[in-house]
């Protein structure tokens, strides 16, 4: 049935992080109006940093995602050594990276195998695929527990860790302790890679005209090493930024149906973070298995296509597996397990690689290291843009499909994504103009 | 074959602390029982099945959503009968339902499993598990200790 009008709405939509709907509108076979609609409330996480200590964020912000915590205490904890001056480095850096391993892995994998993976196999949930891919679902299960697992071993617990603080952590691990992971990291790795080749093996949709020179895809850039704490901020299109820059550039909007604020740069400069682009801006600091792995399922250097965004998650889990392998074997346990972070008045920024894209930081900290004021932008809120762009694209050149079809493709637009919701939500700002007499 | 317990839940919001709780008094009152393995869940819910052994015993306590009788104890014995599942659920809605079915579909259930439940009056986030469900939790500890000195080879607890 080909679609002159069309009123598609999707009140709930499923298999994503936190709660939204999705309304498209086609009048005369062109879309009129596309919306991601936020309706998670609010959360006020930056309101409820205010007049806190200087060491509170790692804890606090910690807590925005269950699915991604170690983003959250990484940005924070970089953003305020920054401004301290204080750079942390040797095995304590190495365990942060291996924490936050820990954490992709996770992520990645319960997004792919149980969130992503039922779009192209046409079933609802995770449970279905696992009726018919058992041995599979079993090992995928166990790479996920693998991921958690070094967050329990190395940040104290598999969600929400609390043995991470600024400058360090709370209590290093023995290597006795980093090497029972081992096995399991061995075990990770193969199933990683079955796992690789098993998406890949999926009929991705595309999105017509969707080129590398007409999005930007924006991601961290370091000089030696595949990005997760560090880097300077870059795009394929010539961005390149210290992350204080970028932070005077982002613009987030407002827009009347979301509760997460709309991420531009510069006002109007549409981009997009996350897997895509940090395989994009990235691909010669991988390791050459994993390069060789991406050719042979046919991920190039610089792959565009939203739908095919779950073979690059893939392929970063591989990555995440063998980095926790390559630093497990190289540590020694530091002598202290942080180094002192004092409370410095100022602005410090900092942007880390979250499983779904960059996670920026900004803290205003006055003269009693008090924190003054707090800025949060997540990647959902920096792709939203980017997935109405898409949802609007997809749509315009798929009017051929019923609507039940339609409906869940888009629907399958938004998840190329992984959205974290309720991370997005608590960017909205409240004030009150009482100038005017009123209350 | 080993007894497994397992508690769910959150030691942070309200009556949802049920499971951890339980778990803290079995592990005073079988601390010397080597074959009874205690331990609570408070994340990453989704692979429990990788906890246990197709001989196993397991039980797993956790809240239910509150209904009209708080304190409610429910036993169900997911060895016999699936249990229904959320569906196409977003990751905030993943619960043990979820996690038993997935087991229950890569081939991982073990000899007997039964869910224990208790209906929650409230989960509200900081505040202490409600008087019912005090009440509730030295009877499932009753329960589960009966139960885990001479456990039944399948069905519902004594």
């Amino acid at each position: 049935m080909t679609h002159k009008s069309l009123d598609l709405h999707v009140p709930t939509l499923t298999r994503v992080e936190g709660e939204g709907a999705m309304h498209v509108v086609v009048r005369d076979g062109v879309v009129d109006d596309v919306q991601l609609e936020i309706y998670e409330p609010p959360r006020m996480f930056e309101a409820f940093l205010r007049g806190r200590a200087h060491h509170e964020p790692v804890d606090i912000t910690a807590r925005i995602c269950g699915i991604c915590p170690v983003a959250y205490q990484m940005s924070a904890a970089h953003a305020i050594e920054r401004l301290a001056g204080v750079t942390v480095d040797g095995p304590i850096r190495d365990l942060r990276r291996l924490l936050y391993c820990g954490e992709w892995i996770e992520s990645h994998v319960l997004h792919m195998a149980f969130l992503h993976a039922p779009d192209f196999l046409g079933v609802d949930s995770g449970i279905t695929i696992a009726r018919d891919e058992p041995e599979l679902m079993t090992e995928v299960l166990h790479l996920k527990k693998t991921g958690n697992r070094i967050m329990e071993v190395v940040g104290g617990r598999p969600i929400h860790p609390v043995n991470v603080r600024l400058g360090g952590f709370y209590r290093a691990p023995t290597r006795r302790e980093l090497g029972a992971l081992v096995a399991d990291l061995e075990r990770a790795h193969a199933a990683a890679v079955a796992l690789v080749r098993w998406v890949a093996g999926f009929e991705f949709p595309s999105i017509p005209d969707r080129l590398a020179e007409h999005t930007e895809f924006v991601s961290l850039r370091h000089p030696h090493e595949y990005p997760l704490n560090e880097g300077r901020i870059v795009s394929n299109l010539g961005l390149d930024l210290d992350v204080v820059e970028y932070g005077t550039r982002l613009r987030e909007i407002h827009v009347e149906h979301s509760t997460a604020l709309h991420a531009t740069l510069d006002g109007d400069r549409r981009y997009q973070v996350g897997p895509l682009a940090r395989w994009m801006n990235n691909v010669d600091l991988l390791t050459d298995s994993v390069r060789d792995l991406a050719a042979e399922v046919g991920i190039g250097e610089a792959e565009t296509n939203p739908f095919r965004s779950i073979v690059v998650r893939g392929l970063e889990t591989v990555w995440a597996v063998e980095e926790a392998l390559r630093i497990i074997d190289g540590y020694v346990p530091p002598p202290e397990p942080a180094v002192a972070v004092p409370p410095v008045a100022g602005v410090g920024a900092a942007a880390t690689e979250a499983p779904r894209g960059l996670l920026y930081h900004r803290y205003e900290l006055d003269d009693a290291g008090i924190i003054a004021d707090a800025v949060i932008v997540p990647p959902t809120s920096q792709n939203q843009i980017a997935i109405e762009a898409d949802l609007r694209d997809f749509v315009q050149s798929h009017l051929d499909l019923d609507d039940h079809a339609l409906g869940h493709r888009c629907e399958q637009v938004i998840r190329n994504y992984d959205p974290c919701i309720s991370c997005a939500t608590h960017f909205l700002r409240f004030s009150s103009d009482r100038t005017g007499g009123g209350r | 074959m080993t007894s497994i317990v397992i508690g769910v839940g959150n030691r942070d919001r309200g009556d949802d602390a049920v499971g951890p709780i339980v778990c803290d008094r079995l592990h005073a009152q079988l601390e010397a029982d080597t074959a009874v393995q205690v331990f609570v869940c408070e994340g990453s819910i989704l692979d429990l099945a990788l906890h246990w052994g197709p001989d196993d015993h397991v039980v797993i306590v956790d809240a239910m959503q509150p209904g009209t009788a708080p304190g409610h104890v429910v036993t169900f014995d997911a060895t016999i009968e699936p249990l229904p599942t959320p569906g196409a659920v977003s990751t905030h809605e993943i619960d043990v339902s979820v996690a038993i079915e997935l087991a229950r579909a890569i081939g991982r259930m073990p000899s007997r499993l039964l869910l224990v439940g208790v209906e929650a009056a409230q989960t509200e986030w900081g505040t202490p598990p409600s008087a019912p469900i005090d009440a509730a939790i030295d009877t499932v500890v009753d329960l589960l200790v009966a139960d885990l000195v001479a456990p039944r080879p399948s069905g519902a607890l004594r």
